[in-house]
């Protein structure tokens, strides 16, 4: 007996493989936006003045996962929920398996932001509070963002507004700066 | 057996009244109804995750509310408007989706897909409305499916194509499997259904055995 | 044999298929302790559904005229060829009788009956 979850990561890994454009390629945005993960973990500067970046990094973080929630067919954005809606799998089961996905990946950029203390540490003999404040807002705001992004009413409504959506958390960005 | 027991649902304009009925392995039924008759809500009832419905519907014994997932499992859902994946060919289908299902054949899949002279290398969006319908009905029986729902495939099908449809539920229906088709067009409802079932604004209206009796008269006011 | 379905008639599909079957009984095209079709054989064959040919065994069955084996389908039953034959004739004089008292009862004299008839046949 195969659980629902190993179905679902195997289906994962299927669905990847078979993906149109390169994994890597439809990294390429991702990789950009990681970049921030230094400037987060080492700028030194307050809160308040960081969560431009923050929030940048979060959304920047989505596109590690998008493949795992939406298809990409005849330049519409599917849903993955809609997809297997008709199949005897469980969305929640479906959910649960992404939010496996999201914590192995802040996991290792939380690793990633300790590891970049150590410069610091080995230059001056301190950790920057500000910085670990930083590292820890942002990896609590991508938490809950992406964790929100994979659900299955949200993945459902945002495959039908994707692009709106992306552009409101952009003026929000802005608007900020 | 399909059993439905007093099932009413109200949603908005879609609603379902009171309805009951059995239905064996091994029978087609049909369902007749103008668009708006509830034909659609009455399987999505069977289908939808969220269940809001009151009443029961059991299947082999079961009740869906309870074993949705495997219900799901052995249902085979036929419908226009369903998603797969449009970009890939029929086989990729089938392998990718195929490992949620208990039992997932891709060599009956192929060989079913040859019968119906389909390619299983074609595009699944770049399929005709037949060969999408026809599609799902060989990956329906590729995974040994039990419970057919056909949601208005018969629409639009020139007599040929009408007939070799006919001959492939056939098939289905003498492997132990039970079909249901919905259709708007009072002349889809043929001799080769065994039961008709009327629905009018949510209600049964008609329910009863086909004996090939006159094709109107028979289920305009009896039973 | 060949049945023939007529979807223009006043009887019903599993009507037509009793009688036909019965003729061929009748008349011993199909011989006792022949087998019949599966049910799903013959929906099959007629493209009809299977609760018809199901209630034309049924029938058949009910008059004796064939029997089930668990497991093994329908058979002929042995019979007496001219007790069934006798049956059949009571049948169609009855029937006979009935398009009789309404041809009268249209107003219809014996000739008109007897040349109705004599064209009928002679197109038969």
């Amino acid at each position: 007996m195969v659980s629902s979850r190993e179905r679902i990561k195997a289906f994962d890994k299927k669905l990847l493989k078979s993906g149109e454009y390169s994994v890597i390629l439809s990294r390429l945005p991702a990789y950009i936006f990681e970049l921030l993960l230094i400037v987060i973990a080492t700028s030194g500067d307050k809160l308040s003045e960081m969560d431009v970046f923050i929030v940048m990094y979060a959304w920047g973080l989505t596109f590690y996962i998008a493949p795992y929630l939406n298809i990409w067919e005849n330049r519409k954005n599917v849903s993955i929920y809609e997809v297997l809606k008709s199949l005897p799998v469980n969305q929640w089961d479906i959910f649960k398996v992404r939010v496996e996905y999201i914590a192995k990946l802040l996991l290792s950029r939380f690793l990633i932001m300790l590891g970049l203390q150590i410069p610091g540490f080995m230059m001056t003999g301190k950790i920057l509070k500000e910085n670990m404040i930083n590292s820890l807002a942002a990896i609590g705001w991508a938490a809950l963002v992406l964790t929100i992004y994979a659900l299955p009413g949200i993945s459902n409504y945002r495959s039908n507004k994707q692009i709106k959506w992306k552009a409101k958390q952009g003026g929000i960005m802005w608007k900020k700066m | 057996m399909l059993e439905f027991r007093n099932v009413t649902k109200k949603q908005g304009s879609f609603c379902l009244n009171n309805i009951s009925f059995q239905l064996e392995e091994g029978y087609l039924l049909g369902i007749l109804g103008k668009n708006g008759a509830g034909k659609s809500t009455l399987l999505n009832c069977m289908l939808e995750r969220k269940k809001k419905y009151q009443g029961e519907i059991f299947y082999q014994g079961k009740n869906i509310r309870e074993e949705h997932q495997w219900f799901l499992g052995q249902c085979a859902y036929i419908a226009d408007d369903n998603q797969f994946f449009r970009m890939k060919t029929g086989a990729e289908n089938v392998d990718l989706l195929g490992g949620f299902y208990e039992e997932m054949d891709m060599d009956k899949f192929v060989q079913y897909m040859r019968d119906m002279d389909l390619s299983w290398r074609k595009n699944v969006g770049a399929m005709s409305r037949g060969e999408f319908i026809r599609f799902q009905l060989a990956f329906g029986r590729a995974h040994n499916a039990k419970i057919y729902l056909l949601d208005e495939a018969t629409a639009g099908m020139d007599p040929v194509f009408r007939r070799d449809f006919y001959n492939i539920l056939r098939e289905i229906l003498a492997q132990e499997a039970m079909v249901i088709m919905t259709t708007h067009i009072q002349s889809d409802i043929n001799r080769n259904m065994d039961y008709i079932c009327r629905l009018e604004q949510g209600k049964i209206s008609f329910y009863g055995e086909n004996f090939g009796g006159e094709e109107d008269g028979e289920f305009q006011g009896k039973d | 044999m060949k049945i023939i379905i007529k979807t223009q008639g006043t009887l019903a599909i599993y009507e037509q298929i009793v009688n036909q079957l019965k003729n061929a009984i009748v008349t011993g095209e199909l011989k006792a302790g022949e087998a019949l079709p599966s049910i799903r054989m013959l929906a099959n064959d007629l493209q009809v559904s299977v609760i018809t040919t199901k209630r034309a065994y049924e029938e058949l069955e009910k008059e004796g005229l064939i029997r089930s084996v668990a497991g093994k389908g329908f058979y002929v039953c042995e019979y007496n060829k001219d007790y069934l034959k006798e049956k059949q004739l009571m049948m169609l004089e009855e029937r006979l009788q009935e398009v009789l008292s309404e041809c009268k009862g249209a107003g219809l004299s014996k000739e008109d009956i007897l040349e109705m008839v004599q064209t009928l046949l002679g197109e038969g």
